[in-house]
């Protein structure tokens, strides 16, 4: 039974109210009380122009969350903060309670281009980050049979098409145990076909591996196909919230799926 | 013929039908029965005049000598101005001064510093490679992919691994550039210093040969810079598709 569970919310998310729907409300996956991730009332100034507007938001450990909006709101920006490429103007960013203070060690960020190196071998650049020195390989190894990609472990990137480009970064990921990985629109790049097998793939490797996830898109099937909660962003500000229930995994052709669909891409346009 | 000893009378005062008989190929195939002075004209180490001053033995490859030294002078300053704004400041603008000035101007001052020899040829030489590799690396360098910078960063590679498996393979091609324009000015360099201010080496034998009107050994000399030339050229062309394989564009250059 699908459920959505929708507050207006007016110019600043009140994390107070934030948290206690987090806790009554009823997921796929049971998460601990304390919030994995913090954003407390962050803004992000480049020079006069202000990007991002006092922020809030809590995620839990395991939790996948999207971040949807026009072009040019923000969304991008948000997701190198909590990165650490770039410091808020104000505002702090949590890990565990823990201020991040510079780079997030336990972020990993996916960008649209893979960022792979093109004169390291698929296997060197599975391992450019596996934590344990010593099983650098071995790791990178299971990473890559994990995305289905062990037989190209030799061969260099630029062979290679664009999907599997996208699953060799997400085993980079995957091998430099990341506890939280953003994605930044990583399967804009890639064709219709490629796109429905990358979103199973993360949606598995999710359920796997219980990393924690946040996922920026323009793309509302692939948001409502995927996560448990999508955020509406515009101007710098969460505007909207709506939790998704759906069981997994789910039903793309189903009349509940569509109607979320619709109901947040009409949201979408309309602000 | 003993090249060792010009037999410049003897030249003089031979007919053109001698001097036609004694042509290129046969030139050659007498040469061909000197494998040693072949080899040591090979390794600039030969001597086209018995009154040679002895030079250090560093200096009998002046040529690979100053190639190595000039080019790792400017491969570290090339790497220290690309990476930081504060050597760059510092040292650039100087290091561009320098480089306005013909290195084969200063063969007058050289013969002063270091009168006719060895150490006046690697000194030229490391001052004309320097600034092809400087500049090169310092472009490669610069224009490292800044995404891959950043996952970099993101991963949290300490500098040095960010130095030796982003920025430096990066740089690469860039800097072999750099390498095959260095050899060119190695081989120019080379040339004038031996035919100007040296006492031995290929340059000094062609112009020897000039003057005892041994055209012959003038074609020989010409040809052997061809060969070498083709040969230096031919091994970093190799070395470029072994270290740039991973790059389409190179693999069936």
């Amino acid at each position: 039974m699908a459920s959505t569970l929708e507050s207006e919310l007016p110019a600043r998310l009140n994390r107070q109210t934030l948290m206690q729907t987090l806790e009554t409300r009823e997921t796929s996956r049971p998460s601990g009380f304390a919030p994995f991730l913090g954003v407390h009332s962050i803004s992000k100034r480049f020079g006069e122009r202000e990007v991002l507007h006092h922020l809030d938001l809590t995620v839990q450990e395991g939790e996948m969350v999207a971040i949807v909006g026009k072009s040019g709101c923000g969304k991008s920006t948000l997701l190198r903060l909590l990165a650490g490429l770039e410091r808020p103007t104000e505002g702090t960013i949590s890990v565990d309670c823990d201020l991040v203070n510079g780079r997030n060690r336990s972020a990993r960020l996916m960008f649209q281009e893979s960022a792979l190196l093109p004169w390291s071998t698929v296997l060197e650049n599975v391992a450019l980050a596996a934590p344990d020195r010593a099983r650098r390989r071995e790791s990178a190894l299971e990473a890559l049979r994990q995305v289905g990609l062990a037989h190209r472990a030799n061969d260099w990137p630029a062979i290679l098409s664009g999907g599997q480009r996208q699953r060799i970064a997400l085993a980079r990921a995957l091998a430099s145990e990341a506890r939280l990985i953003l994605f930044d629109e990583p399967l804009g790049a890639l064709d219709a076909l490629t796109r429905l097998e990358m979103q199973n793939l993360i949606e598995k490797l999710w359920q796997q591996r219980g990393f924690t996830a946040i996922l920026v898109t323009h793309d509302v099937e692939e948001a409502v196909a995927l996560v448990d909660r999508v955020l509406l962003m515009q101007h710098g500000e969460f505007r909207h919230e709506s939790l998704l229930s759906l069981s997994r995994p789910r039903d793309r052709a189903g009349a509940e799926f569509a109607a979320l669909k619709t109901e947040i891409l009409s949201r979408v346009l309309a602000v | 013929m003993d090249l060792e000893q010009p037999p410049g009378t003897l030249v003089a005062s031979d007919s053109s039908d001698r001097r036609l008989a004694r042509s290129f190929a046969g030139r050659l195939v007498a040469w061909e029965c000197r494998p040693l002075a072949i080899f040591r004209i090979a390794g600039w180490t030969s001597s086209c005049s018995k009154r040679r001053v002895s030079s250090p033995p560093w200096g009998k490859f002046s040529a690979s000598g100053g190639l190595f030294i000039g080019g790792s002078i400017g491969f570290v300053l090339g790497l220290m101005n690309g990476l930081f704004t504060m050597s760059n400041r510092i040292l650039d603008s100087s290091l561009q001064m320098i480089r306005n000035i013909p290195h084969l101007a200063l063969i007058p001052l050289v013969i002063r510093w270091f009168g006719i020899g060895e150490q006046g040829k690697l000194f030229l030489i490391i001052l004309g490679v320097f600034f092809p590799i400087y500049l090169n690396t310092m472009h490669g360098v610069r224009s490292t992919d800044p995404r891959l910078l950043e996952m970099g960063k993101v991963y949290g590679l300490s500098p040095w691994r960010l130095l030796t498996r982003i920025i430096l393979p990066g740089a690469l091609p860039s800097i072999l550039v750099g390498l095959r324009y260095a050899l060119g000015i190695m081989w120019l360099t080379l040339i004038v210093a031996e035919t100007i201010a040296s006492d031995s080496g290929i340059g000094f034998m062609v112009m020897n040969a000039r003057d005892f009107l041994q055209f012959d050994v003038v074609m020989f000399g010409i040809l052997l810079y061809a060969l070498l030339g083709k040969a230096a050229d031919t091994a970093t062309r190799g070395l470029e598709q072994w270290l740039l394989r991973w790059n389409p564009n190179y693999r069936h250059a």
